[in-house]
């Protein structure tokens, strides 16, 4: 790929002149005259998918099935050992959510799955209500709690925060003394529901390649897990960008919004989820308050575009099928900006105060908030650079 | 960057130009003619370029307009945006004020990537996509007068739903055209409809009408999709005098067999219900064409009545009295009410507290009735709506694309998705009163040239299980091809029941429909000037 692409203006000139001359020779029917940069396209597709969504929501749906289980044992045998044993487990789905939010595009925003499982803040007079009813509290300890969970609570009820409620205080797994069964009940039914909608996010990306039982789920709850409605995982909708049947009209879009869902994240933690409690827009607006690891979210959120934009995640990453190569080529500098600006994001919240919900006025924050800001700028400008190539 | 992609793009025509030359020496006899593309196609700046982003992944729909950028408020707009996207609740500001009763608990709960609602196979308020509302009518089109315009599924605790949404049914039904739902050529297509049941015991609030009680055989419901949200601010800059000469020329034409609504025109000028509320302006918005300025119209209003949040200008609650007076004489909710809502103790007698408090009439004192939602956030939340891009049109350059927009001019597409409008000077007004005449406030359109693909008058279709009264107002069909990316689905219509645009074109072709002649006409085309057809649609 290197040799192919020295500069964006060789590689146009070199596939023109081929178009060109060719043309004379065989009336323009013989050569697909992108055929190359649709080769390194694929492979930079094939591999966001297969060694950034893939790995990061195969690990997503094992956690959230592990927490079902840990809240299962808890509220069976009623430990601190196994509250804390849920809570890591808690942390450890959480981080993989958050590392998957730079391609919340897709199954997580056509089905609805994003404020399905990570609204907030927690509607807590609502919660109040729900653990004053003992009829819903019934019905979420039944064996189909889960699906009651996800088609009666609501999103203001659902999802990590919910059973972050139950789990977390001050930053601290609770006291077991301080939980109750009602508390447990919920858990495991919201769990449940969390767990669904993960398996969802799983089977819609991986398709086929999605382990057997999960997909056996999605049909046991007949979740949808294609894209709109037919035979297309999401995977491949994107492996056949610019082919009949994918939504994607070219290869480059599918590239774009790799590029886009990393610039909404990085939007997102910059102006909302530490800018609006910064600058005072509004200081509720604190996401994972009661476990206080907002900072650990942000930092997650911007390695999944860490993930997303040099090939891969840690471990199994590849640069040279990345879109980080892909902007060398065309704009060494545009690339090199974006590189030092996600370094930097991270540092930036590396350094932030914590607990976020404490110290949300610190002047570490803001430069958080402007190191994600300029993040999103460098990537809508890397968006804009390829759409031409 | 830019300095690359001139160079890039110089080096391209040189190229381009010097290959083919080289053909041209050769091959004399058959010429390649060298026609000059245009930088941009006419159309491709579908909002102006005031108002279009040449975005076209899953946030095309989500952009700010040039002129929202411009005058500085890009902020705001990003504010606005938390709105509309987050989840309500009954105390957690600033989102909050949710209920008593509530159609959503979000904006983009119906309007999902900001698109067009999609197609259920039942109704639940949660359900993700569910841009569906309900229309209760009597077999006389009558809305219901128990039942708010658009009915409420939901209430927070101690109140209860005024319908049991559970058991609401929707029957999709098959149609079968008078062509058998097949082309000549043996192309076949599939139309569906949906019809909804909803038992008798599912309903809380007795069935009025005027006041009147109405038998449950005369009751009728039907759905209604939300469109996207997107260019609503550009579609309010369209001047009034353009919307009357619109109207004035197709009355004269006399093309529609179905006429024009006199509802709205009364032949050489407006019908008095033409023109919104007390004002000179005409409605422009909804399939009824029920609203007309912007800063009063559906998004204005639904951040109100959707989720019942009140702020300055809607202080009260989006509710009928027949539901009040039924829960206030309810045992269960007086029961509870005190323990929910201890400061609307006013008189010790609890029926009377209920039913004041639901109606928030003059019995609540004045000091407690405080704006849910603060003027700084309904400000950014319209500086938000106001300022939505359309999603610049696409591929207009393509052989196919072309040969489709001239085939939708010829077979008299256009004539109602009328193409293209100019904006005026948009010097907006509120009739609600919140914003001055103009407000700086909010962004502006001045004088661009938008491609809506509407006239915004309506016609009927005489599809099987109509739209209420079957008037419909001609839905813009801008960015509609970038649906199934920013969306997840594409359906269409106004309750979803074209799942394709060939589905769609073919509901528009019963013998009394004024698109009967157009869809004729598009029968009669080959495989391949219909997909023509499709793909030009799909590329505005």
């Amino acid at each position: 790929m290197k040799k192919f692409f020295k500069t964006a203006m060789l590689m146009t000139a070199a596939v023109l002149l081929a178009f060109s001359f060719n043309s004379c020779k065989k009336n323009s029917k013989t050569t697909e005259p992108t055929t190359d940069t649709d080769a390194v396209k694929v492979t930079i597709i094939n591999q966001f998918l297969d060694h950034t969504v893939s790995p990061t929501y195969t690990k997503l749906a094992f956690f959230t099935d592990e927490l079902v289980n840990d809240l299962k044992t808890l509220k069976s045998d009623m430990t601190q050992a196994n509250v804390d044993k849920a809570c890591e487990s808690f942390l450890e789905a959480r981080k993989w959510w958050e590392m998957s939010e730079a391609f919340l595009f897709g199954a997580a925003s056509d089905f609805g799955i994003d404020p399905h499982i990570d609204s907030w803040p927690l509607d807590e007079d609502a919660f109040n209500n729900l653990m004053a009813s003992p009829s819903m509290i019934a019905a979420l300890d039944s064996e189909d709690g889960d699906v009651i969970a996800g088609e009666q609570l609501g999103n203001a009820l659902l999802g990590f925060h919910g059973i972050e409620y139950v789990l977390f205080r001050d930053g601290q797994p609770r006291n077991v003394a301080d939980l109750t069964n009602d508390d447990m009940i919920y858990a495991v039914a919201v769990s449940g529901d969390l767990r669904n909608r993960c398996f969802q996010l799983e089977v819609s990306w991986l398709g086929d390649n999605a382990p057997a039982s999960h997909r056996e789920k999605m049909e046991e709850l007949e979740f949808n897990t294609t894209v709109n409605g037919g035979d297309n995982s999401y995977g491949d909708n994107m492996r056949n960008a610019g082919k009949a049947g994918s939504t994607y009209s070219t290869l480059t879009q599918a590239l774009q919004s790799i590029i886009d869902g990393s610039i909404d994240i990085s939007d997102e933690v910059g102006t909302s989820k530490i800018g609006k409690p910064h600058t005072g827009e509004d200081p509720t607006y604190v996401e994972s308050p009661y476990s206080q690891k907002s900072i650990i979210d942000f930092y997650d959120n911007i390695t999944s575009i860490k993930n997303a934009y040099m090939g891969g995640n840690e471990g199994e990453r590849d640069e040279s099928k990345s879109l980080h190569a892909y902007v060398k080529n065309i704009d060494s500098q545009l690339d090199n900006r974006i590189v030092e600006a996600i370094d930097n994001a991270l540092v930036k919240i590396n350094n932030m105060v914590a607990p976020f919900v404490h110290n949300y006025t610190d002047p570490s924050a803001g430069e958080a908030m402007e190191a994600c800001q300029n993040l999103s700028d460098v990537l809508a400008e890397a968006k804009d650079a390829i759409k031409d190539n | 960057m830019f300095k690359i992609n001139r160079l890039t793009l110089l080096l391209t025509v040189g190229l381009l130009v010097f290959g083919m030359a080289s053909c041209k020496k050769e091959n004399k006899t058959t010429p390649t003619p060298v026609t000059p593309t245009p930088a941009v196609v006419e159309g491709t700046y579908a909002g102006g370029e005031l108002g279009t982003t040449f975005n076209n992944t899953q946030t095309a729909y989500e952009d700010p307009t040039p002129a929202t950028v411009q005058a500085g408020m890009t902020a705001q707009f990003k504010y606005g945006e938390y709105f509309f996207e987050r989840t309500y609740t009954q105390n957690n500001e600033p989102f909050n004020g949710l209920g008593p009763l509530y159609i959503r608990s979000s904006c983009i709960a119906c309007h999902p990537g900001y698109g067009h609602g999609m197609r259920m196979n039942r109704y639940r308020a949660d359900d993700w996509g569910n841009g569906y509302l309900l229309v209760f009518t009597d077999r006389n089109d009558t809305y219901l007068s128990s039942y708010t315009g658009m009915p409420q599924t939901k209430a927070v605790a101690p109140f209860k739903a005024p319908l049991d949404e559970t058991k609401i049914q929707i029957n999709w039904l098959s149609y079968t055209d008078e062509w058998g739902n097949q082309f000549a050529d043996g192309e076949t297509y599939s139309l569906t409809y949906p019809e909804v049941y909803i038992p008798e015991d599912a309903f809380y609030v007795p069935l009025e009408v005027g006041g009147n009680p109405i038998p449950y055989s005369d009751f009728v419901c039907r759905l209604e999709s939300t469109i996207g949200i997107y260019g609503t601010g550009l579609i309010d800059a369209i001047p009034d005098d353009s919307l009357k000469a619109q109207y004035q020329k197709e009355f004269n034409d006399g093309y529609m067999q179905n006429g024009i609504n006199p509802g709205m025109w009364a032949g050489n000028d407006w019908a008095p219900t033409g023109l919104y509320g007390n004002t000179d302006h005409p409605k422009r918005y909804t399939y009824a064409l029920t609203r007309g300025p912007l800063q009063d119209a559906p998004g204005a209003n639904a951040i109100w009545n959707i989720t019942n949040v009140t702020h300055r200008t809607k202080m009260g609650h989006y509710m009928t009295g027949a539901y009040a007076l039924k829960a206030s004489q309810d045992p269960d909710v007086q029961a509870e009410f005190y323990n929910y809502f201890p400061q609307y103790n006013l008189t010790g007698n609890v029926e009377n507290d209920i039913y004041n408090y639901l109606m928030m009439n003059d019995q609540i004192p004045a000091e407690m009735k405080v704006p849910e939602m603060k003027d700084e956030d309904y400000v950014n939340f319209m500086v938000w709506h106001r300022g939505l891009a359309v999603p610049a049109a696409r591929n207009l350059d393509d052989p196919e694309v072309q040969r489709g927009r001239e085939l939708f001019t010829e077979m008299g597409c256009a004539y109602c998705h009328r193409p293209s409008w100019e904006t005026g000077d948009d010097v907006f007004t509120d009739p609600a009163g919140f914003f001055t005449t103009a407000d700086s406030r909010l962004p502006r359109y001045p004088h661009q040239k938008i491609w809506p693909y509407s006239d915004y008058i309506q016609h009927k279709l005489h599809m099987e299980n109509d739209i209420r009264t079957g008037w419909c107002r001609t839905t813009p069909l801008w960015g509609r091809g970038l649906s199934a990316i920013c969306t997840g689905s594409s359906d269409r219509l106004h309750d979803c029941r074209a799942q394709t645009v060939i589905e769609a074109i073919m509901w528009h072709g019963n013998p009394q429909s004024d698109a009967r002649r157009t869809v004729e006409k598009f029968r009669e085309l080959s495989k391949a000037d219909r997909d023509a057809v499709v793909k030009f649609i799909e590329a505005i």
